[in-house]
């Protein structure tokens, strides 16, 4: 690293002015559920943004301006890289700024620069580009165990259709329950719906993204959108929340222009499915549910809804909620792709879900999104209170079928 | 109605005077600088066609820093009232205050300096009061602060040092503005002093204390160098410290409200 080094380059005015308007209020530090289960305020948000400022006014400030550039303070830009890579880019942080601070975006800008740097990413996390360039999925599975274990063969998919469904890698290869869910789900609306064949069904680029290792994004968006275009999809549907943020949000930056399809999470299409009298459940269910909602669906996209309206028309059920929930909801630990290199952190967070859905009496916490799902199940072993989860999609699932 | 009138430079000698604008004017010039560093190092960004405020020049951006100051999001702090009633009352009192003061200043700069000639009579009055009024709720805003940040927060609070610097800059300023005003009244006792309830208070506890004139005349000086030396240096370092979020904080409490409407057309158009 030179000192001409850049923290400037490769950032918005948007991200810059961001820099600037944190008033270090802490507002934010209650709302992070990585200060949660860590009290590391060298981690916080404030600190964070503080740390990166500093780096900035090495090339920026008025002595760097008059006098030339600083050396990097090379300590200072390692504890940087650590605190913005065990953050899980929840968004709380930014839902909760006093000033607007739209942190789920600046984060992972600010991750890329460290990879840019070479001190980033984090241990398993720098094997993703080889891993998807050589499988097509961050998991390094083989891309015929995609469907295979999980598909429903009732189950009919068109060659061509005007709806594409997405299974996403996280569904298909970690939580199966969910995608089956997914189709059968598909399946009993009725609509004719067309999905990939599983080779060319590669990852969405999200785990790129967020660990700030940007360069096959491009290649990634172009294979997946031109696909679907090609099957003549108009609506593209699936149920992780990560896929459909960066296939909603990113996608058309790196398609270079407007997708030909709209993107939609499941829980929307299921739920306009109920109210348009497509689809409606036979069975009901005589349980309290509690429903999480994931950080890159509700302060992601903004749904969180739908998932609630499809729920409440189960007949029987009681749908509870937690202390922060929607724009507010707290992260159970799996975001940001920090889950698998500060393991600890990503537990403690999950068993904070876990706690309170115990404690408000829920008979089952209900999930929509495949890594909160693996994480939280993992959280769930050898913990010594207990709760049975469930996928949104798989609890319909489960009602469709008779399971 | 009582004829008053502000006397800006009374027994204040004239080098000091001198010195004065000549503090001022570097002040002044060190503001814009730094700001301009500052702003043209957001200009440095690039464009995301995401965000509701891309492609602005830099003269732009400074444009909407000062302009979204009088948003209404920013002038009733809209996101803070929404977490906590009491915070935001305790920011408006500083957000405004911190505005009716500079305005007020501005006014006496066009009173004086422009020999503009409008602050005596009744206006004049309303004017003191606006700003008594406006200087009493700015104190106890950052005494809010103050406490919030290093008594009351039990280390869920991130401060560096500048927060503390410009926290009690601020309130110096504020509480010696006051001083030089309570010296003033206890000196010369005039009919308006009414319409300075605040100044009023400080005059009582200050007569009571020092009922030398010649002592008062002393200490009018010695807070009037003060006051200003520190109201200018806050002026300087203003652009670089944290404080600046005055002219960035704006920006992004609009783009807040106008990125929630984006966001539901992401997926819900
Ligand atoms: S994005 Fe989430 S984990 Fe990261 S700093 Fe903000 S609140 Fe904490
Ligand atoms: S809430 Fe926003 S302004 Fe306040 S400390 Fe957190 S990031 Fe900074």
């Amino acid at each position: 690293m030179t000192e001409k080094t850049s923290f400037v380059e490769g950032l918005t005015k948007r991200h810059l002015i961001e820099l600037d308007a944190c008033t270090r209020c802490s507002e934010c530090l209650k709302w992070c559920p990585v200060q949660e289960v860590t009290g590391n305020r060298g981690i916080s948000p404030p600190e964070k943004i503080r740390m990166y400022r500093d780096l900035i006014n090495n090339t920026e400030g008025l002595k760097a301006r008059l006098f030339g550039p600083r050396k990097v303070n090379r300590e200072l830009l390692e504890e940087f890289a650590k605190a913005v890579f065990e953050c899980t880019t929840c968004g709380a942080c930014g839902e909760s700024c006093e000033v607007g601070i739209f942190s789920q975006r600046l984060w992972p800008f600010l991750r890329k620069k460290m990879v840019d740097m070479g001190l980033g990413p984090l241990g398993p996390q720098a094997n993703l580009p080889k891993v998807i360039e050589r499988t097509g999925n961050p998991y390094d599975k083989p891309a015929e165990e995609r469907y295979r274990p999980w598909f429903p063969q009732e189950v009919k998919v068109a060659g061509r259709a005007e709806i594409g469904y997405y299974a996403g890698c996280t569904g298909a290869y970690e939580s199966q329950a969910m995608v089956r869910g997914d189709v059968l789900a598909l399946g009993a609306i009725g609509e004719p719906f067309t999905m990939l064949p599983p080779e060319e069904e590669v990852c969405c680029g999200f785990p790129l993204f967020i660990t700030g290792q940007h360069d096959r994004l491009e290649d990634l968006t172009r294979r997946l959108v031109d696909a679907y275009r090609i099957k003549g999809v108009k609506l593209l549907i699936s149920s992780c929340p990560c896929c459909v943020n960066i296939m909603a949000r990113d996608w058309p930056l790196f398609y270079g222009q407007e997708l030909p399809f709209k993107i939609r999470h499941i829980t929307q299409f299921v739920a306009d499915a109920i109210k348009d009298g497509k689809f409606h459940f036979k069975e009901g269910l005589k349980e309290k549910l509690i429903y999480h909602d994931p950080c890159y669906l509700s302060r992601g996209v903004g749904v969180t809804e739908e998932p609630r309206s499809v729920l409440k028309s189960i007949p029987g059920v009681e749908l509870i909620e937690f202390d922060r929930s929607g724009l507010d909801s707290r992260c159970c630990g799996a975001g940001g792709a920090a889950r698998k290199v500060f393991h600890d952190n990503a537990i403690a967070m999950g068993r904070l879900t876990i706690d309170e859905a115990v404690g408000k009496g829920a008979d089952r916490l209900v999930l929509s999104c495949p890594a909160c799902y693996s994480k939280v199940n993992e959280a769930m072993e050898g913990y010594d209170k207990q709760i049975r989860i469930v996928d949104i999609m798989e609890l319909i699932a489960e009602l469709i079928s008779g399971d | 109605m009582i004829d008053q009138s502000r006397e800006v430079f009374n027994d204040i000698p004239s080098l000091v005077r001198t010195i004065f604008y000549i503090a001022a004017a570097i002040s002044i010039i060190v503001f814009f600088t730094g700001s301009w560093l500052r702003i043209s190092t957001w200009f440095k960004g690039g464009d995301d066609p995401n965000d509701p405020v891309p492609k602005k020049s830099t003269l732009g951006l400074a444009r909407i820093s000062l302009l979204y100051i009088f948003s209404r999001d920013c002038l009733f702090a809209k996101r803070v009232v929404e977490r906590s009633k009491l915070r935001a009352v305790m920011l408006l009192f500083v957000y405004w205050g911190f505005i009716v003061l500079f305005i007020g200043t501005i006014i006496v700069a066009i009173d004086y300096d422009m020999g503009a000639d409008i602050l005596k009579g009744g206006v004049y009055l309303y004017y003191s009061l606006v700003l008594d009024i406006s200087g009493g709720f700015f104190i106890i805003g950052l005494l809010f602060f103050i406490l919030r940040r290093y008594i009351f927060s039990r280390g869920a609070v991130v401060s560096a040092w500048d927060d503390a610097a410009v926290l009690i800059l601020m309130l110096i300023i504020a509480v010696s503005g006051f001083c030089i005003e309570g010296i003033r009244l206890a000196r010369f006792n005039p009919p308006s002093m009414d319409w300075s309830p605040v100044g009023a208070a400080f005059s009582v506890v200050i007569k009571a204390w020092i009922p030398d004139d010649g002592i008062l005349l002393s200490l009018y000086r010695i807070f009037w160098v003060f006051h200003a030396a520190t109201a200018l240096f806050f002026i300087a370092f203003l652009p670089f410290s944290k404080q600046f979020h005055m002219f960035a904080a704006q920006i992004t409490t609009l783009e807040a409200g106008m990125r929630k409407s984006k966001l539901m057309e992401l997926v819900h158009d």
